[in-house]
């Protein structure tokens, strides 16, 4: 039996033709934002990678439409929000302010990810937000590339409390703010045009909720605002109750700190009860001296994604109504929660841990809804040169295998799930780029786990170095730990990393700095993904069309199934 | 080719059911339609050929024109059809294909489907060769031609039907991908090779390896086709040429379409959008906003001073694909779209269709589901008896059945269902003309809507006055205007090249010598089409962006003056398409040349049938009335010249009904179109 739309307060029910109508013109609006503010950003992080999400929110600033770019960005707008609300009241916003954070320990996330936030406004009336996050290629820090060394936060580069400016007068035409922020980073051209392309941006949902607003008046949108929230609410609340009732627990770990090789444990204790769950990272170790910590905000993110992505099907539009009936928490001091002055900027490594943990735990009662362990991390490096006084900086995300799923083999080469950044066109960084030329870029055959269905391969990409004196930096995991099957599948190959001087191999840690010189061949190898279920079970064709293919060689095909075909 | 030359040219548009015919001289157009032949199109083109000849007397060898719309290059994606390709790439970089930008569209799947088209050359059929090019168009490695011979004679040992050469920066310096097209000559003589560096001569190589992969896999199955229409034209001693019509609206001979034939996806569209521009000229109107709305979408496009817009990327089958192709707009709504309920109680419609079959459930095909069309006979607005020329008998009963189902799971009345389906698709349908209008900086408000296909004229007035647009111009023949848009296609090609430098150091010289080594090139093409340069317009374009950026936008280039005003245009541009300028470095990244040669506008019209134009009363509610009532229905084909119906009124033709709402007011035109106006008497 279907349910009614929701009510007014007034007890006026919506029209069920307006609120189709009103519901997807948010969500292109939002996705309109999206677009915009990829194709005008300067730097290759945001106009090749994406890395950068756009929401429209209500008044009271929940999440209602949002272009689906960058899970881990997504999750926590809204308690970002409240930060900058909390800082400076929404009731004395004017026209023509914004708030602004990329504070971690003020609910953000780290240092690069910088959160804006723009009124709007309709004859004098607040009825929204919209909201932008980029990935910044710099801001600041201790050294050009990313900081593995990073005492604490500070050292991570410039911090922005949740505040609230005016954009005519601190940003817009060389403002006080603009002038702050570009002294204070290392590539201001490409950075200030890219925080102006967040800026149009929310510019452009601001005219489409205004838009929106004028055709149909304030009190039908808000009432279909109000409706698509409880609407997602409702789904993710039958989508639970569907679940046996329980506490299951899952674990996984990050590689080691980069200073011992001691695995950094993360354990998810998932409950079910009813219509809700909740999730808690008790039994998570404490939180580490370098920048593996995961601020809570980016923990929170990596719980949902893991609950939307396996529980609710993929109609149900992620927003605030969706986050209702789920309750994450984890321990303050711990990996997943850490107190200042902690340092953050690589929490993606922990931030997937949380997610596997949940998918785990999710294994043991919902088998045919989870994946096999996948490469699930963000393989981040930096490849950066001082030349004429001026930086170059070159940032890569890398994909890999994904796990396999009960119906299907493991995505090949694509970036993992709470990401998903495209890579730097190898034409992009030639013309950019004189330090480095790319020579080698594709899949590592039998770099996957085995089983009924097989994980995803692994990628490489690998680098001549043109100059002496290129620093680079990378974080990364899965060099030790390597991908888990389930139900009987095996694990992916591991991730690693290699530069060739001289003929002679120097082994690269997860999370490294060096100095490379002219000649010098490196080569960064990302995990393949976990297979699904027993090997005895794939089908002879699949094996055959996988030799046939390249992606899996006769060799591996006989060791790990025993046949060919 | 462009003249006709006192004989006749013919358009013929063959799409999946129908094929279309228009025939003119000038004068006089003979309009028909003939079942589509799938498993060989060149049968229908003989047959349409014998038809013109035995039913209207007009001679094959009277056929001086003959311009091709097709879907082959389409179909050929849509079903898997076309040739075992073979891919060359730069050593280290086989892969590109398949890795592409290593993103997904579905960000919270788990199962992850492959979306990228290595279907087109899997890992088996994908060589390296030793070389590299710098991005300054050095040579960092040679090619290694023991490397590119091993390579080649692996494809061909493989039985690969055409290979597909793509080489990093072959758009700066193309020399090895010219070696090794002469290799494979050496190796396999006569096998179709496709290399980037004339597919797609610009940056990114994921997205310029797809279309030359593509440009290859449709190569061999298209040669085939327009060979056989070739000879079916030769075999009734037509004394023509065959120009198909390329993507971009432009039509090309034979042999030139043929170096770049995956420049013919979207023919079909294309030209229905040239229809429709050319009806609107024909009376003088060189804004419109053109909706062609289908069974299971709608494409819409806009037209400013009369010239539809092109951009730089298409869609087939899911894949992005870089060619250039007239701005069309396709959305997941049309007459055959289903209405359901969402979750949340909310009133949803499509894209799920009901298609042609099982078809509405008016149709009486077994089609349960309500979908646009049932809500429209429910409502009064179309005939059951009339449909599609009474070729198809719709059932009342059936339509009202569908949507009362509808209505009791929504909570509404019978009749409020059905205008809540009119109201979703609408929007839906305005939504799409907003981002061909209001979202790229452009108020549609000055516009006139034109709708074409069969379902147009159901839907404009309204779409209209949800934009606030207050003319709606109805061609006399909607139906077949993609055959009619082929007689007024330009003969037309378009060569680019990149060009990357801030605009700051870059000298007016340089500018003018590419364009000129691109005017060559171009008039080249445009020769071995039949025109003389004397006939043909040139315009040259600039793809430009902000220093840092590389989304690129394209303006205007003066030739005259080539670097004069370009700074400022491209502000101008961004600020109205992005949302903001910011006064920063500007740079040139690619640089282009349209030709074009135009022919005369041919727009089919039938003069008026005597007797009294109003044929009925029928209860029906159109948009802006609050309750049904009788509503006068007219006869298209015998209001005259001039005169002028008020509404609310239903025009009734063969391939079309027209709606004219309470407060909108129709006038039949001398061209044969009908323009209705909103807010006139």
């Amino acid at each position: 039996m279907l349910e009614r739309l929701g009510t007014s307060a007034t007890g006026e029910a919506l029209d069920p033709v307006d609120h189709a109508v009103i519901s997807q013109a948010l969500i292109a609006a939002a996705r309109e934002m999206g677009v915009k503010l990829v194709r005008s950003a300067y730097s290759t992080i945001i106009r090749e990678a994406q890395d950068a999400s756009a929401c429209l929110f209500d008044a009271e600033g929940n999440v209602v439409a949002q272009a689906e770019l960058i899970p881990m960005q997504l999750g926590p707008m809204s308690e970002i929000f409240r930060s900058c609300a909390a800082a400076f009241p929404v009731e004395r916003l004017v026209d023509g302010d914004f708030y602004i954070t990329n504070d971690p320990y003020s609910g953000g996330q780290h240092l690069q990810d910088v959160f804006i936030y723009s009124p709007i406004f309709l004859d004098g009336v607040l009825i929204g937000f919209s909201g932008t996050v980029a990935h910044h290629l710099d801001l600041g820090g201790g050294n050009p590339g990313l900081t593995p060394d990073a005492a604490d936060v500070h050292a991570e580069g410039l911090i922005i409390p949740p505040t609230r400016y005016s954009f005519a007068r601190d940003w817009d035409d060389g403002g006080g703010l603009q002038r702050l922020v570009a002294a204070n980073i290392r590539v201001p051209h490409q950075t200030i045009g890219d925080f102006n392309a967040q800026f149009a941006a929310n510019a452009i949902g601001a005219d489409r909720l205004r838009e929106l607003f004028r055709r149909y008046g304030t009190a039908t949108v808000r009432r279909s605002m109000a409706e698509l929230l409880d609407y997602s609410e409702r789904r993710a609340r039958a989508a639970i109750t569907a679940i046996p009732d329980g506490v299951y627990t899952g674990e996984d770990a990050v590689d080691d700190d980069g200073l011992s090789d001691t695995p950094l444990a993360v354990r998810a204790t998932v409950t079910v009860a009813g219509d809700t769950i909740s999730v808690d990272y008790t039994g998570t170790c404490a939180q580490v001296r370098r920048n593996l910590n995961c601020p809570f905000a980016s923990t929170i993110s990596a719980a949902l994604s893991a609950i939307k992505s396996a529980l609710t099907s993929a109609d149900i539009p992620f927003n605030e109504g969706l986050k209702r009936p789920i309750r994450i928490t984890a321990p303050k001091g711990s990996l997943l929660n850490p107190h200042y002055p902690a340092p953050v900027r690589a929490r993606m490594e922990a931030g997937y841990r949380a997610y596997n943990a949940v998918l785990k735990a999710l294994a043991q009662v919902v088998p045919e809804k989870v994946i096999a362990g996948g490469n699930d991390t963000t393989h981040v490096t930096s490849v950066s040169h001082l030349e004429d006084n001026r930086y170059k900086v070159y940032l890569e995300i890398y994909g890999g295998g994904w796990g396999a799923t009960v119906g299907r083999d493991g995505g090949d080469g694509i970036d993992s799930a709470l990401s998903n950044c495209t890579n730097t066109p190898v034409e992009a960084t030639d013309m950019d780029f004189d330090h480095f030329r790319i020579v080698g870029y594709g899949l590592i055959p039998d770099s996957c786990g085995h089983g009924r269905q097989r994980g995803g391969l692994g990628l490489y990409r690998r680098f001549e170095i043109l100059k002496d004196g290129v620093n680079f930096a990378i974080y990364a995991d899965r060099f030790r730990l390597a991908p888990y099957g389930l139900f009987g599948g095996t694990e992916g190959e591991r991730a690693r990393c290699e530069v060739v001087r001289d003929g002679r191999v120097i082994t690269v840690r997860s999370k490294d700095t060096l100095e490379l010189m002219k000649g010098d061949i490196l080569t960064l190898y990302t995990a393949g993904g976990g297979g699904y279920g027993p090997a005895a079970e794939r089908s002879g064709e699949a094996i055959a069309a996988d030799i046939a293919q390249g992606y899996v060689t006769e060799a591996a095909a006989r060791a790990a199934y025993g046949r060919t075909g | 080719m462009t003249k006709a030359g006192g004989g006749f040219a013919v358009g013929i548009d063959i799409g999946g059911t129908f094929t279309d015919v228009v025939c003119t001289d000038g004068a006089r157009s003979t309009i028909f339609k003939l079942p589509s032949t799938r498993d060989d199109p060149s049968r229908a083109v003989a047959a349409a050929l014998a038809r013109l000849a035995d039913e209207h007397g007009i001679a094959s060898s009277a056929i001086t024109r003959f311009c091709h719309g097709t879907t082959v290059a389409t179909n050929a994606v849509l079903e898997r059809k076309g040739a075992t390709v073979g891919l060359i790439a730069t050593e280290g970089f086989a892969d590109i294909l398949e890795l592409g930008r290593q993103m997904r569209r579905q960000m919270y799947d788990l199962a992850l489907k492959p979306e990228t088209p290595s279907w087109l050359a899997p890992g088996a059929r994908r060589v390296e060769v030793r070389e590299r090019v710098a991005a300054d168009g050095s040579i960092v490695t040679p090619l290694d031609e023991d490397s590119a011979r091993a390579a080649i004679t692996r494809l061909v040992a493989d039985g690969v039907e055409a290979i597909a050469v793509s080489l990093l920066f072959s758009f700066v310096n193309d020399a090895h991908e010219h070696r090794l097209r002469a290799l494979i000559g050496e190796i396999a003589p006569g096998l179709p090779v496709s290399l980037s560096s004339e597919v797609d001569p610009a940056f990114r190589e994921y997205e310029r390896t797809v279309v030359t992969g593509f440009d290859a896999y449709v190569k061999p199955r298209v040669a085939h086709y327009l060979a056989g229409i070739a000879d079916a034209l030769a075999a009734r001693g037509a004394p023509c040429t065959l120009a198909v019509m390329q993507s971009r609206g432009g039509l090309a001979g034979t042999e030139t379409a043929l170096r770049r034939p995956v420049r013919l996806f979207l023919s079909g569209p294309a030209a229905g959008l040239l229809g429709a521009a050319s009806v609107a000229a024909a009376v003088g109107i060189g804004d419109i906003i053109a909706i062609d709305v289908g069974g299971t979408s709608s494409d819409i496009a806009l037209v400013e001073g009369g010239r539809p817009s092109v951009r730089q990327e298409m869609s087939v089958d899911g894949y992005a694909i870089r060619v250039p192709t007239l701005d069309v707009v396709s959305i997941g709504a049309g007459g055959g779209s289903i209405a359901w309920v969402d979750g949340s109680g909310g009133l949803r419609v499509g894209p799920r269709s009901a298609g042609a079959e099982p078809g509405p459930a008016c149709y009486g095909r077994g089609g349960t589901d309500a979908t646009v069309t049932d809500a429209s006979l429910a409502l009064g607005l179309l005939d059951p008896d009339g449909f599609a020329g009474g070729r198809i008998m719709l059932s009342p009963a059936r339509a009202a059945q569908a949507v009362a189902d509808v209505a009791g799971r929504v909570g509404l009345t019978p009749e409020q269902a059905a205008l809540g389906i009119h109201r979703v698709v609408n929007a839906q349908m305005a939504d799409g003309i907003r981002l061909v209008s209001i979202r790229r900086g452009i108020d549609p408000r000055g516009f006139t809507l034109v709708p074409l296909g069969g379902a147009g004229g159901i839907h404009a007035a309204a779409l209209a006055e949800e934009l606030g647009i207050t003319r709606v111009l109805v061609p006399r023949f909607p139906g077949v205007l993609a055959a009619a848009g082929l007689l007024v296609a330009p003969v037309a090609h378009e060569v680019s090249a990149a060009f990357h430098a801030p605009l700051a150091a870059v000298n007016a010289e340089d500018v003018s010598g590419v364009l000129a080594t691109l005017d060559a090139r171009a008039a080249a093409l445009m020769a071995a089409d039949g025109v003389t340069p004397s006939d043909a317009t040139i315009r040259h374009e600039a793809d430009m962006a902000y220093v840092g950026q590389s989304h690129t936008l394209a303006v205007p280039v003066d030739t005259a003056a080539p670097l004069a005003g370009l700074a400022a245009r491209f502000e101008a541009a961004h600020a109205r398409i992005n949302g903001h300028a910011t006064g920063a470095a500007v740079k040139i990244v690619n640089l282009r040349t349209v030709h074009e040669a135009t022919a005369p506008i041919v727009v089919p019209t039938a003069a008026p049938e005597p007797g009294p134009s109003l044929v009925a009363e029928r209860q029906a509610r159109l948009p802006g009335m609050d309750r049904a009532a009788p509503v006068p229905v007219h006869a298209r084909a015998r209001i005259a010249e001039g005169a002028a119906i008020a509404g609310p009124a239903v025009i009734a033709q063969e391939d079309t009904t027209t709606l004219v709402p309470p407060g909108w007011t129709a006038r039949a035109l001398a061209s044969g179109a009908l323009l209705l106006v909103h807010g006139e008497p």
